[in-house]
């Protein structure tokens, strides 16, 4: 563990990058959903990556912020959408049949997301917003699945105990998710957080890009 | 549940169930009343594999959905963190703070 984390660290960013095969940007990466092999390739990048720039590594956040600057611009607002989808997913599978129902829900979460999302928000917080809707949601669905499964499964323990599990996971989601929303916003208020996701130099300290009060 | 011989004799119908973890085999012979036993058995035996087929789905959906939840999830913390990093904060043990000497360059601007 130790010897592959130093061998890590003595390569280069380019040839990590050669190593990964990361010569396309976040955008494709994100839609490489079906090729499990490389989206588990490209979280495991994110992770060290993210490890390294977290104890101070400035070659790893030159890194970060050079990745950042091949992404493009609406790259929040992307997986914004992707959100959504999942949102939708979340209704369907919740309401199948009952298009009136899914409607109110969609309703009820329209209040949620306006009430969540001020006026003048960045991007990076619609996209949290949108996580935490979606978290909320599911939520819902887990909730009503062991609801109905309590009258339907009372003969199966085991399918009831999934479905306990499903609404345990689902509440910590949430949580994670919404505790992640309250950090952005607490630190983007009392500092504007000034490196983004559109940044043309990635040669820049980004350390510096910090503009605060 | 079978069909059992005996012998040279039968094929006689045993149901077989589970008491206290022992095995009980119920005898029903092999009249009519035998083969309608054995019909209802195997009637319950199907309903029974249908409903273990329906739930093993419904668990393989909610896990895909699942999985999609927390793709979006992690894409959201990864874009998070990178955001607050780049911006001159650290984690630590799960605490964002601001790094010192984003703070000092920031004093000497």
């Amino acid at each position: 563990m130790h010897d592959k984390a130093k061998k890590h660290n003595e390569t280069t960013p380019a040839a990590r990058n050669m190593h990964h095969g990361r010569d396309r940007p976040l955008s494709q990466w994100a839609q490489c959903e079906k090729d499990p092999e490389k989206l588990a390739e490209f979280r495991q990048w994110a992770f060290d990556t993210l490890k390294r720039a977290n104890t101070g590594d400035r070659e790893a956040l030159a890194e970060l912020a050079q990745e950042c600057s091949q992404w493009p611009e609406d790259i929040l607002d992307k997986f914004t959408d992707l959100t959504k989808i999942v949102q939708a997913m979340i209704f369907r599978k919740m309401f199948p049949d009952q298009d009136g129902s899914r409607l109110l829900m969609q309703e009820k979460v329209d209040r949620l997301r306006a009430a969540l999302f001020p006026a003048g928000g960045d991007r990076l917080e619609k996209l949290l917003v949108e996580v935490v809707v979606m978290c909320w949601a599911q939520v819902h669905r887990a909730e009503l699945e062991e609801v109905r499964g309590q009258s339907e499964l009372s003969d199966r323990p085991e399918m009831l105990r999934y479905l306990s599990s499903c609404t345990d996971r689902a509440y910590r989601r949430l949580l994670s998710a919404a505790r992640t929303l309250a950090v952005v916003r607490k630190l983007t208020r009392s500092n504007e957080v000034g490196a983004s996701f559109s940044a043309n130099d990635p040669e820049a300290d980004c350390i510096t890009t910090v503009t605060g009060k | 549940m079978a069909w059992e011989y005996r012998g040279k004799h039968g094929p006689y119908y045993y149901r077989s169930r589970r008491v206290g973890g022992r095995v009980v085999k119920e005898y029903l012979g092999r009249g009519e009343a035998a083969h309608w036993a054995a019909m209802m058995d195997l009637w319950d035996k199907q309903q029974r594999q249908q409903q273990t087929d329906r739930h093993r789905q419904r668990k393989a959906e909610e896990k895909a959905l699942e999985d999609q939840l927390d793709n979006v999830c992690h894409l959201a913390r990864l874009a998070t963190w990178t955001q607050l990093l780049l911006s001159g904060y650290h984690n630590h043990k799960g605490e964002w703070r601001k790094r010192r000497n984003a703070r000092q360059s920031k004093e000497t601007q």
